[in-house]
């Protein structure tokens, strides 16, 4: 029997053959077919054949407003979890990882895909090498941040790298950076509990314009993609430093003198925030904390497994049989060369000690990280073009923002 | 020509050099960036001049890690057919307007001409739900339809013109000879008009095998894929490897720029006749 | 002259048979009454037009009237609604995506008439490696959209590419065209130039070589300049083909949108948005089919409106030169 996977984050040849084989292996009644897209046309692919029902069986998807959009279209999962995984299903996946599916609908609809990836984001990642030619320290304050990417920039390299293109990277900092200010904030805005307008956004937004003027960055943010630009730039060592999810541990995990020359650190914090020792003393295995009060990183299960509601019997069994493989041990196991897994305890081979840390701060980092998603898709395009207006014309903070809240109220109706 | 007359001609024929030479570099650029960053193995190297270090490696592993056979065979079918169709379907249509007066057939060129100035954006989202309701969604038939119907309007257009530019003389001898109409299509008209035929042709085949964002929506069961899409498998959301997307691109650019070299003169002719007659 | 631009019969080429030539008499009423035979021929070609054109059009504007998010059925009748949104001023880019379109259009055609027209003067003579030349300036023309975005995102990469490279070689701090909303549009239309001025050079070649030659000859005998010959003979007598290519060109702008797509989706900040890009964003990214409806209503009015105009001019250029 044939299945058919859609997915923007399948992994690239050969990994991807060996993934698949390996899923073969396991489960030898199903073939997999499986169908990537860019990340940005995935959109639109699922718009069109999702509510057609002609889209693949099984869907990667993103939590919030995503997976809201096509809730309805897809089947519920969790007694099909209880019976595979048994009833403490929900704590072998990393804390929050499940509860995060389950907000992404209303309250009282069923769980209706599997965490298969996890990320942390936000993380500074930093290649040493580089760094190493602007004085080999991590940034421990924005002054510090703009005098290495000075430096860098003299030398015909980059202090760190942003694709704006691609709109989500802006949201994320946004959501970061305001949460500097005041943790939540993005959140409670969206929900109707506070504005947008709120000082802490409007001071999150202004800082993220100050890193474009103070010249952080590659050359042209709104002008790079994300994938591949910007994180080529980064992984090719071109720029000290990327943020990025810590889905990118697995790339970095296969980039050459990764046990030497890659480490992680989080954003120093912001010049006119206040005082927010949120990482304590209490979490291990931390990336260096490259000052008190670093910038909360964010954290999200970047891909969630679903299943199409209107499948026949067998091809539902077939479907299942692909989730509970993806996130069982297994998979993750087979997995883990490309992506973090959202399964506790999971990680490749061959990491040494400090890698080991790595992967485990997924766990720990996650209490205090901010949530990524949204729940509605208007909000998120409203904030985006806020971003953009801001950064590239100069816009008015507050006036965009405003903006930003009637979008809000009416995705919220 | 006269001695005098050429050598002023060649003062100015030089002068065009100076003119055309740049220009045609920076012409040539964005191809050979392709093709030069297709050869490297390195990121590092994709805009590299040095001769050394070029090699076929990343387009044999691009060729043998993804299925571009069958996307090639994709592409062939859906072009061949199209051009067919529109060919087929164009030309007895420019005949009918041409070879008949009837009420309506103004109406009808008026129609068509709309299909001309028709942005496919402006209806791609019923365009897809019309493919699912006809159930034909990863088949070569949801391609090939919206590709001859886009591509119609200029083929009947030049068809009719086609026709309409042969002598009169020629219908009325047909006609007196009790030829029937389709005869006349078939044996007389159709023949006459092959420049057009030509034309069209290259046009249709060139917006059927160079479409992404059709190809992108409709075929996308893995195995109907055409070859714009071919690129996608190598963007990847974690690592992506650069030379291999030059590789990729160069590949799908490659068939088409070699059938228009050697094609050079069929094609230059082909088009430029479509438009004088 | 050019066929192509006779999009109006005139008296003198109407088609000889306007009823069956089966010879016999016929009456007014039979004629009424049996549909011409030239109803058969173009039948099929309407009828694969009307499904796969013609149905989509009228079920654009049908939608143009709802609300909707093309995910759940429920679809709203609003009415008027979405139109009152899209030019009441509610939405700040559809008027933006209109001046993108509308600029398009102005800067590109007549850019690509004129290299056009200019390659096509340079290359007529007996140069030396003409050929070679026609060859190179009309390649871009048989590629794709996917590679000619891709092509060019490496040209005009902000960080490393070989447009930024060159200008930091000779000194200068390079430039991200792509980046800053002043420019981005301008680098669009280059790509453009790029890709159309050699097919534009073909045709005006042809045209050029219908010019009969004794025209230059007895102009030459008068002692008139290559450039006095250029600017007397070879534009006035191209004129129907530089008309028949400004519509070409016209409609060519209205229908862009895979390279920019790829190359900017219409950023930043909404800087080269089209309305054809503005179209999908509603469409798929904020699920709002209904109002990408709209827009498309706009889009097919406005390009009926621009072709209209032309054809007006077509036909008056047709005459004057006549």
């Amino acid at each position: 029997m044939t299945l058919t996977l859609w997915s923007w984050a399948w992994p690239e040849e050969p990994a991807a053959g060996q993934l698949k084989a390996a899923f073969e292996k396991a489960v030898p009644e199903v073939k997999l077919e499986v169908k990537k897209f860019p990340f940005p046309d995935y959109e639109t692919a699922l718009r069109t054949a999702v509510p057609n029902g002609t889209s693949g069986d099984v869907l990667h998807l993103q939590t919030g407003s995503m997976i809201r959009q096509y809730a309805q279209f897809l089947s519920p999962v969790e007694d099909l979890a209880k019976q595979a995984y048994g009833d403490d299903w929900e704590t072998q996946f990393l804390d929050g990882s499940v509860k995060e599916i389950r907000d992404s609908v209303p309250q009282g609809q069923p769980l209706v895909a599997m965490p298969q990836q996890y990320s942390i984001g936000g993380v500074l990642w930093v290649n040493r090498a580089v760094l190493a030619k602007a004085g080999g320290q991590v940034p421990t304050s924005h002054e510090e941040f703009v005098r290495i990417s000075r430096d860098l920039r003299g030398q015909g390299l980059v202090g760190a790298t942003w694709g704006a293109k691609d709109n989500w990277p802006n949201t994320d900092f946004l959501v970061q950076f305001a949460s500097q200010f005041k943790p939540g904030i993005v959140a409670a805005a969206e929900g109707g509990q506070a504005s947008f307008t709120d000082d802490a956004i409007v001071a999150g937004l202004e800082y993220l314009k100050r890193t474009l003027t103070d010249e952080l960055w590659n050359k042209a943010p709104f002008a790079t993609p994300a994938f591949p630009d910007a994180y080529d730039l980064f992984f090719n060592g071109k720029a000290a430093a990327a943020s990025i999810g810590t889905w990118g541990t697995a790339s970095l995990f296969a980039a050459p003198n990764r046990l030497t020359d890659w480490a992680a650190c989080l954003w120093p914090k912001l010049p006119d925030a206040p005082d927010d020792n949120w990482l304590g003393s209490s979490v291990s295995g931390l990336p260096q904390a490259s000052s008190t009060s670093a910038v909360r990183p964010w954290r999200t299960v970047n891909v969630a497994s679903a299943m199409r509601g209107d499948l026949s019997p067998d091809k539902q069994w077939a479907a299942w049989k692909f989730v509970e493989w993806s996130c069982g041990e297994e998979g993750q196991k087979a997995g883990s060369a490309t992506y973090t897994p959202a399964r506790k305890g999971i990680r490749p081979d061959g990491l040494n000690a400090e890698w080991e840390k790595i992967y485990d701060w997924h766990n720990e980092l996650g209490k205090g990280a901010e949530r990524r998603e949204f729940d509605y898709i208007e909000t998120r395009k409203a904030i985006e073009t806020a971003i953009a207006e801001v950064c590239v014309n100069n816009a008015d903070p507050k006036a965009e923002l405003q903006r930003v809240d009637a979008a809000a109220a009416r995705a919220r109706k | 020509m006269s001695r005098t007359t050429s050598r002023v001609a060649s003062d100015r024929l030089a002068w065009s050099h100076l003119a055309l030479l740049p220009l045609a570099i920076l012409w040539l650029l964005p191809i050979a960036l392709l093709l030069n960053g297709a050869l490297r193995t390195s990121t590092a190297d994709i805009f590299s001049l040095s001769p050394s270090g070029l090699t076929l490696e990343n387009l044999i592993a691009v060729w043998r890690e993804t299925d571009l056979l069958r996307m090639f065979v994709n592409s062939t079918v859906v072009t061949i057919a199209s051009v067919v169709a529109v060919v087929v379907l164009g030309s007895l249509a420019g005949f009918g307007l041409a070879f008949y007066r009837f009420r309506g057939s103004g109406i009808v060129l008026l129609i068509l001409l709309s299909g001309i100035m028709l942005a496919p954006a402006a209806i791609i989202v019923p365009l897809y739900e019309l493919i699912l309701d006809l159930g034909m969604l990863n088949t070569y038939g949801a391609l090939v339809g919206p590709y001859t119907a886009l591509g119609l309007a200029a083929s009947v257009l030049l068809y009719r013109n086609a026709f309409l530019a042969l002598p009169n003389e020629l219908r009325e001898a047909a006609s007196l000879d009790g030829a029937g109409s389709f005869r006349i299509y078939l044996r007389m008209y159709l023949p006459l008009a092959r420049t057009a035929t030509v034309t069209i042709a290259i046009l249709q085949a060139l917006a059927s095998w160079n479409d992404y964002i059709l190809a992108l929506l409709f075929m996308t069961d893995g195995k109907h894929e055409t070859v714009q899409l071919a690129f996608i498998a190598f963007q990847g959301q974690y690592f992506s490897s650069l030379p291999k997307q030059f590789a990729v691109m160069a590949i799908v650019m490659l068939p088409v720029l070699i059938i228009f070299l050697v094609a050079q003169r069929a094609f230059v002719s082909g088009l430029s006749a479509g438009a004088i007659k | 002259m050019t066929a192509a631009v006779r999009l109006e019969t005139r008296a003198d080429e109407q088609p000889v048979v306007d009823t069956p030539t089966t010879g016999g008499t016929r009456t007014a009423q039979r004629r009424r009454r049996r549909p011409s035979p030239g109803w058969l021929y173009v039948a099929p070609a309407l009828a694969v037009f009307a499904v796969f054109v013609a149905y989509p059009i009228f079920a654009t504007v049908r939608s143009s009237f709802y609300d909707y998010d093309g995910i759940s059925p429920i679809r709203e009748w609003v009415g008027l609604d979405n139109y009152s949104e899209m030019l009441g001023g509610l939405d700040p880019y559809f008027w933006k995506a209109v001046t993108n379109t509308l600029l398009w259009t102005v800067v590109t055609v007549p850019v690509q008439l004129l290299i056009g027209l200019g390659l096509a003067v340079l290359l007529d003579g007996a140069l030396r490696g003409r050929v070679v030349y026609r060859t190179v300036f009309f390649m871009p023309a048989v590629l794709s959209s996917a590679v000619i975005a891709f092509a060019w995102g490496w040209i005009f990469n902000p960080d490393e590419g070989v447009a930024t490279r060159v200008i930091r070689a000779t000194g200068g701090s390079g430039q991200a065209w792509l980046a800053d909303p002043g420019t981005a549009i301008w680098a669009a239309f280059g790509v453009s130039a790029w890709r159309y001025s050699g097919l534009f050079m073909l045709f005006y070649l042809a045209a050029i070589q219908m010019i009969p030659r004794d025209l230059y000859e007895s102009a030459k005998i008068d002692g008139a300049s290559w450039w006095q010959r250029v600017r007397r003979i070879t534009v006035p007598q191209v004129r129907p083909m530089t008309v028949l290519l400004t519509l070409f060109g016209v409609i060519g702008a209205f229908r862009e949108f895979e390279v920019v797509y790829i190359l900017t989706r219409g950023g930043p900040a909404h800087a080269t948005d089209l309305l054809s890009i503005q179209i999908f964003d509603q469409a798929f990214d904020l699920s709002r089919p209904g109002y990408a409806a709209a827009i498309a209503t706009a889009l097919l009015a406005l390009t009926a409106i621009c072709a209209i105009v032309l054809l007006r001019l077509i036909s008056w250029a047709n005459r004057s030169v006549e």
